[in-house]
This record gives structure tokens, sequence and C-alpha cells, in this order.
């Protein structure tokens, strides 16, 4: 059989257009010239010392994986139990909680960032920052965690842990002795998919950083506002190989198939 | 009850928001803060010729963006299915994208284009019409729904046996009777999921607009950021955001239905 009867020329075709803005970037960062051009005309590795040498945006970067470490905690926190109960049991009310749980999704998020903004400096004496940036991406984490565990969960058959108990185990003993550890797989691919989405978010982050505190996205869009040199490139693609090894280590523990089988977003 | 924490989380953080969004787009467009109770924002969005195109072009963008991005993606999720030879990289298309940063992408979207032109116009050819207007918008945005759309979609196709479609052949189905009588139904619920989600994004979306339309293509998410991060003032701000719900919410709960027969 020859490969175009087992792959579609037209997924080879959208998949290189769909990967090659990142390899553009990737280009352009070893570019030793002043701006970002494809291709390159020689290679130097000056703006990735520059992109690590600067000081703003190694505190963004910072900043931002406390802020993922964070909203992917409260996520998790939310979700694992969450979802067992929806799996699980039938309760009134499990609509309520599967609206609510979606909701920050199926809302522009926009909206979402101007809501938690007027918030936390008009409702609330707090202010923009860190504390209100980690609750607004946590928001959109929990309903993406929630999809991924409830995917898992469906799969992992629940008379497993009855036939612990009628053994003899106890109720308490009986989860977590076996089915915890099937879990664990729903919750690394959602607990990785709750850290990428609050890395990678930019429309509520830009509502809610305070000047001397940018994510690291917010840090590379307003440095490009100013300065078109290939250091956003050098830092990129930093993340582009951050990013493909998250794909890889997703991919392992079985976080995309729930991902896809969940709906996704 | 175990999805309480949830419950109360979404309560305080998701629906409180909204409603404060709501309060301030009733309040005073010229104190600071939230005071006052009028319609003046709302009077003032609907009486302008110019709201009303930003508000149009919006969502002609995400309608445009939304039925382009269905439209590719669907062969895409049906190759996915189908032929699935080198499917790691069929998959990391879709998912590599989604784990790099909106700006990094835009950024690399951008040169390529120049890059692209450059090439054009060396060889004496006229330039790709995509810097800085509504096509290189509707471009972006395409870029970035597609995953969320053929994901959606491959999702709804593999509950399609194959043996469904083999059958139909057999029987003597010509393959555009197959394509319209077989395949394209089982993708609807996909489809329609996928445009909920993508439809949402793209009318919601602030960094593309910006980004892609270099500044001269307004949206109303261009629209309320400006008006919030330079002004000060909520009031216009969450009037435009409570119109555009408005309009969007009901569109998808209209696609969503759809989706569930």
């Amino acid at each position: 059989m020859s490969l175009t009867r087992r792959v579609s020329i037209y997924n080879l075709v959208a998949a290189a257009i769909l990967i090659l803005p990142l390899l553009v970037v990737i280009g352009v960062s070893v570019n030793p010239g002043q701006y970002s051009v494809f291709p390159p005309d020689g290679f130097s590795l000056r703006w990735f010392s520059n992109a690590f040498g600067n000081h703003q945006f190694l505190d963004a970067l910072r900043l931002s994986l406390e802020i993922a470490l964070g909203a992917t905690a409260i996520s998790l926190a939310l979700a694992v139990p969450a979802s067992l109960s929806l799996v699980r049991w039938r309760f009134r009310g499990r609509s309520l909680v599967r609206v609510l749980a979606i909701g920050p999704l199926a809302v522009p998020e926009i909206l979402l960032g101007l809501g938690l903004l007027i918030f936390f400096t008009n409702a609330l004496p707090l202010g923009a920052g860190t504390v209100p940036i980690v609750l607004g991406h946590a928001l959109v984490g929990t309903p993406i965690a929630l999809q991924v565990l409830t995917a898992n969960l469906t799969q992992i058959d629940g008379v497993l842990e009855e036939a612990a108990q009628t053994l003899g185990a106890p109720p308490i003993t009986a989860f977590t002795k076996v089915t915890l550890p099937l879990m664990v797989p729903g919750m690394v691919g959602a607990g990785l998919l709750s850290f990428i989405f609050s890395f990678d978010n930019v429309n509520i982050s830009l509502f809610l950083t305070t000047p001397g505190e940018s994510t690291l996205p917010v840090q590379m869009y307003s440095y490009l506002n100013y300065r078109s040199d290939p250091t956003v490139a050098a830092m990129s693609t930093a993340l582009v190989l951050f990013g493909l090894v998250f794909f890889v280590v997703a991919n392992r523990v079985g976080a995309l198939r729930f991902m896809a089988s969940g709906g996704g977003r | 009850m175990l999805g309480l924490p949830l419950v109360l989380y979404a309560a305080v953080l998701f629906l409180v928001p909204l409603a404060i969004v709501i309060r301030a787009s009733l309040s005073d467009p010229n104190v600071f803060g939230i005071s006052g109770l009028t319609w003046v924002n709302y009077s003032n969005f609907l009486t302008h010729a110019y709201y009303w195109q930003v508000l149009l072009r919006t969502l002609l963008i995400a309608v445009v963006s939304v039925a382009a991005t269905a439209l590719l993606a669907v062969p895409y999720a049906y190759g996915l299915a189908r032929r699935p030879a080198l499917r790691q990289l069929q998959l990391l298309a879709l998912f590599a994208p989604l784990l790099v940063n909106q700006v990094v992408r835009i950024f690399g979207l951008q040169i390529l284009i120049n890059s692209v032109n450059r090439g054009l116009g060396g060889l004496g050819l006229p330039k790709l019409p995509l810097t800085y207007n509504i096509a290189a918008v509707v471009l972006g945005e395409l870029i970035f729904l597609f995953p969320y759309m053929a994901v959606s979609v491959f999702a709804s196709l593999s509950r399609l046996d194959v043996t469904v479609e083999e059958a139909a052949a057999t029987l003597g189905a010509p393959r555009r009777a197959i394509v319209w009588h077989v395949i394209l139904p089982a993708c609807r619920p996909g489809i329609a999921a996928g445009s909920v989600l993508t439809f949402a994004s793209a009318s919601g979306a602030y960094l593309v607009p910006q980004m892609m339309g270099g500044g001269k293509v307004t949206t109303v998410p261009v629209l309320i950021y400006n008006d919030v991060t330079q002004g000060g003032t909520f009031g216009s701000g969450a009037a435009a955001a409570v119109i555009l719900m408005l309009v969007v919410i009901p569109a998808m709960l209209y696609s969503s239905t759809r989706a569930a027969r």
C-alpha cells in the first residue's frame, strides 16, 4: 500500500502550515542581524544570551511559572473531587456542577478578564496583581482539568472498587488502593494541560497585570510593541522546545486522548 | 458533596464578576469606579454608527473564521480518522501550536507572511493582501481555531464505524452521496460543538485582531480593552461587553441545542 493511501496529502499540507509559524520563529531566533527576518542571514546565538540576560524576561518567566503552578494546584483541587462526584454519583444539582464548570469556557475570555478586573479593583480592595491572575487562570484551567479527569474516570470500572469492598476493604482503603492509583494518568494529564493553559494565557493576564509584574506572554507582547529584534524569537524558541517536551509527556500519559474524547478546548 | 468547592469557586469568581460587569455597564461613564445608575452607556453605543460598525465587524470576523475553520478542519479530521499513518505528526500539528502562547504564534505567522511577500515581490508577483487588515485577522483566527475544531470533529467522527461507509459503497452509493448522507451527518455534533467553542473564542479575541490588524482593525474586545486600560472608567467598556454577550450567547445556545440533537 502506498503512503498516500495511508495518509491524506491534504493533512500533511495542513499539518505543515500549522507547524510552520513555530519553525519560522526558531529560524528567526538564530538570525545574527537586528531584525526579525526569515530565513535568517546566518547563525548566531546572541539573541538567546540577550533574552536570558534580560531581567524583565527572567522575572516574567519566573512569575509565569509560579502563577501556572498555583493555578494548576487550584484546578486539580477543585476538579478531582468534582469529577468523582460527576462520574460516580447521581445527585440533584449534577447539571449545575456541569454548567458552572463549563461556563468559563463558553464565555469570551475578554469578559472574564474584565469581570475579574472590576471585581478585584472595585468590589474588593485587593487590586490587580498576581493573586487575581492565579484565580483567573484557575477559572479556565478547572473545566479543562475536569474534562480530562471525567474522561479518565469513565474508563475506570467502578466494579473494581466494589470488589475490594466486598472482599473486606473499608471504603476509604478501597478508594485509595484501587481507584486513586488508576486516576493518576488523568491527574497528570489534567495538571499538565491546566499548567500550560495558564502559562500561555494572555487574555486574562492582560487585564490583571500590574506595571511591575508582567507574565511572560504579556512581557513579550509589550516588548514587540516597541522593538522588533529577535530577542522575543529566542525566548519563544526556548518555549517551543518546552512545549514539545510537554507534548511528548502529555501524549505518553494519554492526556491528549482524554482531551480528544472530552471534546477539549 | 464533592462538587461543592467547584460550585462555590465558580459562583464567586465567575458569576459574581459577570454580575459586576452588568452592574458596571449601568454606571456613570464620567465618574471613576462604579457609581450612579444610567442607560447612557448603552444608548451611547447603540446610537453611534461607529459602534455598530465595530460590532458588525466583530461578528463578521467571527462567523467567517468559524465557517472557514469548519470547512478546512472537517477533511483534516476525516483524514486523521481514516488514514492514520504518521498519526503522531498529524496530532502534533494539532496540539503543539496550542502549547505555545498566542503572542509567539502570531509573531511567527506575521514573519512568515512577510517572507512570502518578499519572495513574491522578488519574482515580480503581487503580494498577498494579508498585512494589517480583516483578511489577516481571519487568517490568524483560522490558524488558532483549527485545532479545536479538528479535535471536536475527530471526536464525533471516531464514533462512525468504517463499515457503515463500506456498506453504503457496496450498496452502490456514489462517493458524493456517502459524504453527504453518511460522513457529514456523523460530523455534525462535532462541528456544532466545535463552533460553540471557536465562536466564543473568535468573538472574544483581543490579541489576534490587535496584532494581525496592526491596530487598524477595531473589534469589540479591542474597544473594551482600550477603553478600560486607557480611560480608567468601566462603564462604556462594560456595556460593550454586555452587548457582545447578548449577541454571542444566544448564537451559541442555538448551536449547542443543534449539537444535542
